[in-house]
């Protein structure tokens, strides 16, 4: 018996044993599995789903004026003319509307076994989405902009609440109802099994009065495997590679269409706020449909459109330079921002090529933001050098400081040319070439630049060093391990502008030839144009290669704003284009200045680019007068 | 002879209906309201990512050739349906019916239907049509 008893407790201890050394239950973090294959149901806005809306139908968008005359002077046929915009993948601001299954898989933490992140790749898109679960802080708001955006998300009972910023200027319809890079989408995803539901809504200071709220449904297809999509990009027509198709205002043909086609009335069908609400119908069902198409002549008058007017009206605000910031951009290339106009710089082994200086006010913080780079944002494991030889001896020379070899500066604008001074009579700036620093290249500028800053008597250690005069500048040698070449744009801000290229990590400053968040500050007294400007985003976006479905790859960063790649210097680009186009129509009628300035031909651009005191109105007059004086 | 069951019926027309998958907005860029059709030789045929395109070089009555540049389908979305680059040549004299764009004096045009006029081989997208 004793035999029995023992081995009954024997087996008691092993159950125990072996119950003690199961793993605890796995805290639950995520309380519905979003994961698997799914097919997007066709089931509602069969318009927006298959053939697109007809151009002028904005039924259903709370949207303002600004947007309205956008979509009135929007042409379709640039999605085909421009190949930048035919690989353009959508944001999340629309991709539910669009006929794209989707794969969504989980990221889970090897080590703690947490759900971090959830991927969702679309048919067509470029790459995988992520939403980050570990409440990572939102990236710089100098940080890249892309078609995904960044996106966060956190589980509000049994729904998945994403919050998506940095986007790509973009659209919510595809007849140019255009939703700005400063949007916000918020989605919210929950499960129904087999269905999951949708609901995304867009934020968008910019271009809509209210949130635009709308929903999607998908179905779980759990052996739908998603196809590979190659989208290659092509210049159709010889020859259309820069025309960008766009409506003058008040000449689009099509704008009555939709109301004609629908019998709907034309008031219902240019859309807006008060139209989505059960109150407007009792107004909608006393008006009439458009009796027949014909072209229309709308007038815009809400507060989108005096977004000019209220910039101007304020006072310049002091600059600040707190918030000086290092960025990496890529390979060995990082941006210093804040600190006026944006500071590029290569870092590595061989020291530090700056290109500008910031304002003189925020020196101190420019030369804390390049030890930082120097010390923490240089990646340790490749050392960047300019050879072989540079490989075996200065890569593992190990620099007590930071080294400053050169400054190149893109113009004369102060806030880019203000820290020359400062950052020459730094201990950093220890320069390379010759035993005596006044034979090196110190500050490099294009010839023109170094004349105007010393026709205006700018104080020496201000004024470039050393010029060019050809349309492009070598470095004698690779410097951290590249090429860095120097472009002259001629006559665009003025006729001084450079943009400098770091061919291997294959960045490009580009200085204020392209300022991503404002338009463009032309000066026709300093020798700048429309033309020329326009001539130089051309020569930027043929410099650069996207990686894939207009995204990535040769990264462009601007005077002032976020890192940019190729899509968004050609949204730039276009938006200068119908802006030149329609002041050439008014040129051409022989309008006056005051007259160009009164029919605000950049009014539905000025909330994403004017909101600069006086920034529209300079670029308003810069382009006239440019035209002006090529008329002559 | 068996005749085919109600639901495939049902099951190719809305096959044979279902738009062609749009990137940017056909609708937008081109008239779909009106039609048009142009005849004469394909000099290049792009069967790509997002939109397929057909090159088609038509003589004029004075002897001169103007271009017109169809746009259809995605790669993909032709094979499925059987065309490939050996389904139309460079070379094929073809008729197309095509909407026409909206820009004027534009040729540009969105594909609805082409025939090979040698041997009347034939791709049509809409309901009742497809290869032949």
């Amino acid at each position: 018996m004793h035999t029995v008893n023992r081995a009954k407790t024997a087996g008691l201890l092993m159950l125990l044993a072996s119950l003690a050394a199961r793993p605890a239950l796995a805290q639950e973090n995520s309380p519905l599995d979003l994961t698997g294959t799914w097919r997007w149901i066709n089931h509602e806005d069969e318009r927006d789903r298959a053939p697109g809306a007809f151009p002028g139908d904005y039924r259903g968008l709370p949207l303002n004026d600004a947007a309205r005359m956008r979509a009135d002077t929007y042409d379709e046929e640039v999605n085909s003319t421009s190949s930048l915009l035919q690989c353009r993948p959508r944001t999340p601001g629309y991709q539910p509307k669009g006929l794209d299954p989707m794969r969504i898989d989980k990221v889970v933490d090897p080590l703690t076994r947490q759900l971090v992140a959830y991927r969702i790749s679309y048919e067509k898109t470029a790459g995988e989405r992520v939403i980050w679960l570990d409440g990572r802080p939102s990236p710089s708001p100098y940080a890249l902009h892309s078609w995904e955006g960044f996106s966060t998300g956190k589980f509000r009972g049994d729904t998945l609440e994403i919050t998506t910023t940095h986007l790509k200027e973009s659209y919510v319809r595809r007849n140019g109802v255009a939703t700005s890079f400063r949007a916000t989408v918020i989605e919210h995803i929950s499960l129904e099994e087999p269905y999951l539901e949708v609901t995304f809504t867009v934020i968008d200071p910019d271009y809509l009065t209210e949130p635009l709220v709308r929903s999607a449904t998908y179905m779980r297809a759990p052996t739908l495997q998603l196809p590979p999509y190659p989208c290659q990009p092509e210049e159709y027509q010889p020859g259309e590679k820069y025309r960008v198709p766009h409506y003058l205002p008040g000449e689009n043909p099509y704008l009555t269409e939709s109301g004609f086609k629908y019998k709907a009335p034309q008031e219902g069908v240019r859309g807006g706020a008060d139209t989505l609400y059960p109150e407007w119908r009792a107004r909608g069902v006393t008006l009439a449909p458009p009796a027949a198409q014909s072209t229309i002549k709308p007038v815009y008058t809400d507060a989108s459109t005096h977004v000019a007017e209220q910039a101007d009206a304020q006072r310049p605000p002091p600059p600040v330079y707190d918030r000086v910031e290092p960025l990496h951009v890529a390979g060995n290339v990082y941006l210093i921002a804040g600190a006026g106009g944006n500071i590029v710089l290569s870092a590595g082994g061989d020291g530090v090529v700056m290109v500008d200086s910031g304002a003189a006010a925020a020196s101190d913080r420019v030369l804390a933001a390049v030890r930082e780079i120097h010390q923490t944002l240089r990646p340790q494991e490749v050392p960047e050098s300019a050879s072989p030889f540079g490989n075996t001896w200065q890569a593992t020379h190990a620099f007590p400081d930071p080294m400053i070899r050169m400054i190149i500066n893109t113009s004369s604008n102060p806030d880019h040319v203000g820290g020359n001074a400062n950052i020459r009579m730094s201990p950093l700036f220890r320069l390379l070439g010759y035993r005596d620093p006044s034979l090196s290249l110190q500050v490099f500028a294009h010839a023109a630049v170094q004349r105007r800053m010393v026709e205006s008597k700018a104080p020496n250690l201000l004024v470039p060093t050393d010029t060019y005069l050809s349309d492009t500048y070598t470095l004698y040698r690779f410097f951290n391990n590249q090429a860095v070449q120097v472009f002259h744009m001629p006559r665009a801000i003025t006729d001084g502008d450079s943009v400098v290229w770091f061919r291997r990590s294959d960045a490009i400053a580009a200085g204020d030839v392209y300022n991503s968040d404002s338009y463009p500050p032309i000066d026709v007294d300093k020798g700048g144009s429309i033309t020329g400007e326009i001539d130089a985003l051309n020569r930027l976006i043929d410099m650069s290669v996207t990686e894939f479905m207009s995204q990535g790859g040769t990264m462009i960063i601007p005077g002032h704003g976020w890192i940019s790649d190729a899509a968004d210097v050609g949204n730039y680009r276009d938006m200068l284009m119908v802006i030149r186009d329609r002041i050439q129509a008014m040129v051409d009628k022989g309008m006056t200045l005051a007259q160009v300035k009164a029919a605000k031909p950049t009014m539905d651009y000025d909330p994403e680019y004017g909101r600069g005191p006086g920034a529209t109105s300079r670029l308003v007059e810069a382009v006239y007068r440019s035209l002006k004086e090529k008329k002559k | 002879m068996k005749r085919p069951s109600f639901a495939l019926v049902v099951a190719a027309a809305l096959l044979s209906s279902v738009p062609i998958h749009a990137h940017h907005s056909f609708g937008g860029t081109y008239d779909v309201s009106k039609v048009i059709t142009i005849k004469g030789t394909m000099v290049q045929v792009t069967l790509r990512a997002p939109h397929s395109f057909l090159y088609v070089e038509v003589e004029d009555t004075d002897g001169s050739t103007k271009q017109w540049i169809v746009e259809g389908a995605t790669a993909a979305q032709f094979a499925r349906q059987g065309i490939d680059k050996d389904a139309f040549k460079v070379g094929d004299p073809v008729e197309v019916v095509a909407n026409p764009s909206r820009s004027p004096n534009s040729t540009h045009a969105r594909l609805i239907k082409i025939t090979r006029t040698t041997d009347g081989k034939s791709w049509g997208s809409r309901t009742g049509e497809s290869v032949n």
